[in-house]
């Protein structure tokens, strides 16, 4: 199985929303749509889906164009929507039903996926009377509910708390774990990280970036250096050619060409007497990248 | 198929259980009740003799008969108007009845004086128009004057045969050969009216629906599950069903209470009240045009509630559809009130797709209506039905998924249709 979107565009007048977006992906997994807000990633994802026609481009599910009878895809938009007047376990059993499940079917996955999301005891409630993060869960059930192949999410992250955001995390493991394809679009770089294997970084409708997460940030090399003392080690960090980039609570950020100067720059430290209780040479995170590309591009 | 099912299901089960609609059956039932109650409620007052309803005198008017000639001419006149309590007054009386006059419409006064030429003339004080002797002012003057070419005669010493057969009332009968009826005639009408509140009430629904979808961004969800002329078809579907067992069942409800509480003899202004312009056929045809007519007004509703973003904008997004109701209402209105003595604005209404759903129940009640004539008007309505809905789904194809600055009729249809 296999998703190909190729040189994806729209225009909304003399605005380009997207602008030649085009990736691959072969294997089950998360792949990431990452950008800020108005970057295009909503705009991608309707036209990936077939409900917005493109200007140009095309997308394909086992080289076949994507619509509703073609795949059985689950969509979660950014932008919550779910009846507010009708009670949870009702709506969710609709929305199955309009995927062509039985009404048995459609009953029983939904109360699969209440279980599994810990709604059970909202099922026979309003949906209004529920929190954001609770429709957000009634929201995710109803995406998930016809056992979809190919499942896209909007920020799915956007306004759950730290439990909830951890019960998601779960759930798109297991859904990894099932083989599931999952496109992702989010700002939380954090989250992409996590699951993400390949990544397209979207900026004002154009594609800055985009390839395998560990081979775009390997190709940055081990470029950041924390370390934390009780010593001030700014005037060895000066002598060893190291830059500040910034002052945390948990120690001081220096940037560094690789591990050569990084070594020489441990090796003056303890030979002055300062050691480090932390020591951390790694590669920019992705949302060091995210910003220095955005920026780039202003 | 499955498809438009469930959301027909869908929006039926939820249009049923709203708490307006509930509201709205209830008020509805509840005013049928108490509107057909009313005869046995007045019955209960008037110890059981509809003719004291009849008879009850609900406005005074004085008469004063200053030249002595026309003296007795109250009798007459209250035999004429029976719910009117006529008294004799004199000249003396003349300043504080018309004082009175002025404070109470009901009251009137009858002043018989000599005129220029010495013969009787009449003048009637009311406070306006619509006062029963100014009504009448017609009746009153004519038997008056019967009464006093009697007195004249007499004078001249003719007998009272030769008076009572110069003063004959000639019998006059109306025979009407069309299908024009009271009952009908008021049924018509009330059709009209209830025909229009209908489809405003049902399109209305279907437009806030649709709104509302997308206003609280379900229609993303709906939107990728199932085509948006599925959706349209499914919600016009839900709620016109839904509307018609509401229409259906108050029809009933009417028809029980109608049954059980009308007392069979009743009259209203001396006409007998009778459902037989209601035949089997007629039922029908009134219910297929009101299918036809809520379908093409809730397709274009739909289209209203899909362009716009947020619920208060629903009303402006409304007007051109209203206003082609509102007119083609009040075409069908004024057409039935002039009975069916116009032919061409009859035929105008019926051919005309947008006013025929109205027009054609009153038709349908009260004339010979050519079988090719309803297949005509039904035909047009289907037709106009099929291209409105053609256009209305490409409009709402394009329209569900855009939000932001409203788009404009001309945008939407040039809008390419998604997939």
């Amino acid at each position: 199985m296999s998703l190909v979107v190729k040189d994806l565009t729209k225009r909304f007048g003399e605005k380009t929303a997207v602008d030649h977006l085009g990736f691959e992906m072969t294997a089950p997994g998360v792949f990431g749509l990452i950008g800020t807000n108005g970057a295009g990633k909503t705009t991608t994802i309707r036209m990936i889906l077939g409900i917005m026609r493109p200007d140009a481009g095309s997308s394909e599910w086992n080289g076949r164009a994507i619509n509703r009878d073609s795949l059985s895809f689950g969509y979660m938009p950014e932008e919550r929507g779910i009846y507010g007047k009708v009670n949870v376990l009702e709506q969710l059993v609709y929305f199955g039903m309009l995927r062509k499940m039985s009404k048995a079917d459609a009953l029983a996955s939904a109360m699969k996926w209440t279980d599994r999301l810990g709604v059970a005891e909202y099922r026979y409630m309003k949906a209004d009377k529920l929190s954001k993060g609770n429709q957000q869960k009634v929201q995710l059930a109803a995406t998930l509910i016809h056992d979809p192949q190919l499942i896209i999410l909007d920020e799915p992250f956007s306004g759950l708390d730290p439990v909830n955001t951890e019960l998601l995390r779960q759930v798109i493991g297991e859904l990894i774990d099932a083989k599931k394809y999952i496109v992702m679009s989010s700002h939380q770089m954090t989250t992409v990280e996590e699951y993400c294997e390949n990544i397209i970084l979207m900026h004002r409708g154009k594609t800055v970036l985009d390839g395998n997460l560990r081979e775009i940030k390997a190709g940055y090399g081990h470029t950041r250096l924390l370390v934390d003392t009780a010593e001030d080690t700014s005037a060895v960090a000066k002598r060893c050619g190291l830059a500040l980039r910034e002052k945390r609570a948990d120690g001081v950020e220096y940037a560094v060409t690789g591990k050569a100067q990084a070594d020489k720059f441990l090796a003056e430290l303890t030979a002055e007497g300062i050691f480090p209780t932390h020591y951390e040479l790694r590669e920019p995170s992705l949302s060091e990248i995210f910003i220095e590309k955005t920026e780039g591009g202003e | 198929m499955k498809q438009i099912f469930s959301v027909f299901a869908f929006t039926f089960k939820n249009g049923a259980r709203q708490k307006t609609f509930i509201i709205t059956t209830v008020i509805i039932l509840a005013i049928i009740l108490v509107a057909c109650s009313v005869p046995r409620v007045l019955l209960s007052f008037t110890g059981g003799n509809i003719e004291d309803i009849v008879t009850g005198k609900f406005y005074t008017c004085y008469y004063i008969d200053e030249t002595g000639k026309l003296n007795g001419g109250e009798l007459l006149l209250a035999d004429k108007l029976t719910d009117t309590e006529f008294i004799v007054a004199t000249p003396e009386d003349k300043d504080r009845i018309i004082s009175d006059i002025a404070s109470d419409a009901k009251t009137a006064l009858i002043l018989i004086a000599n005129g220029e030429d010495g013969k009787p003339a009449i003048t009637i004080s009311a406070q306006d128009f619509l006062n029963r002797a100014a009504a009448n002012s017609g009746d009153i003057a004519s038997m008056l004057s019967k009464l006093y070419s009697t007195r004249v005669m007499e004078e001249l010493g003719i007998g009272a045969e030769i008076i009572a057969d110069a003063q004959r009332q000639i019998p006059c009968t109306v025979n009407t050969e069309g299908g024009l009826t009271p009952s009908g005639y008021a049924a018509g009408i009330l059709l009209i009216t209830l025909t229009f509140f209908a489809v405003y009430y049902y399109g209305y629904g279907v437009a806030s629906s649709v709104a509302s979808e997308k206003s609280s961004r379900v229609m993303e969800t709906l939107i990728v599950s199932a085509k948006p002329s599925y959706i349209l078809i499914g919600k016009c579907l839900g709620m016109g069903i839904l509307g018609l067992c509401q229409f259906g069942g108050i029809l009933i409800f009417t028809a029980l209470c109608w049954k059980l509480l009308i007392p069979p003899d009743f009259t209203v202004m001396g006409t007998a009240l009778s459902l037989t312009s209601f035949t089997p056929r007629s039922v029908f045809l009134i219910i297929v045009f009101f299918i036809l007519g809520y379908t093409l007004y809730a397709m274009m509703n739909a289209v209203c509630g899909a362009t716009i973003d947020k619920l208060d904008e629903l009303n402006a997004a409304m007007m051109p559809v209203m206003l082609i109701s509102m007119g083609s209402f009040y075409l069908s209105y004024f057409t039935a009130m002039m009975g069916t003595t116009y032919d061409y604005l009859v035929n105008l209404s019926m051919y005309i797709p947008f006013s025929a759903p109205f027009i054609m129940p009153f038709v349908l009640l009260n004339g010979e209506v050519a079988g090719w004539q309803i297949l005509l008007s039904a035909g047009i309505l289907v037709v106009t039905i099929v291209i409105v809905a053609a256009i209305s789904i490409r409009i709402y194809n394009a329209s569900v998924m855009h939000y932001g600055k409203r788009l404009k009729l001309t945008e939407a249809i040039k809008k390419r249709k998604s997939k």
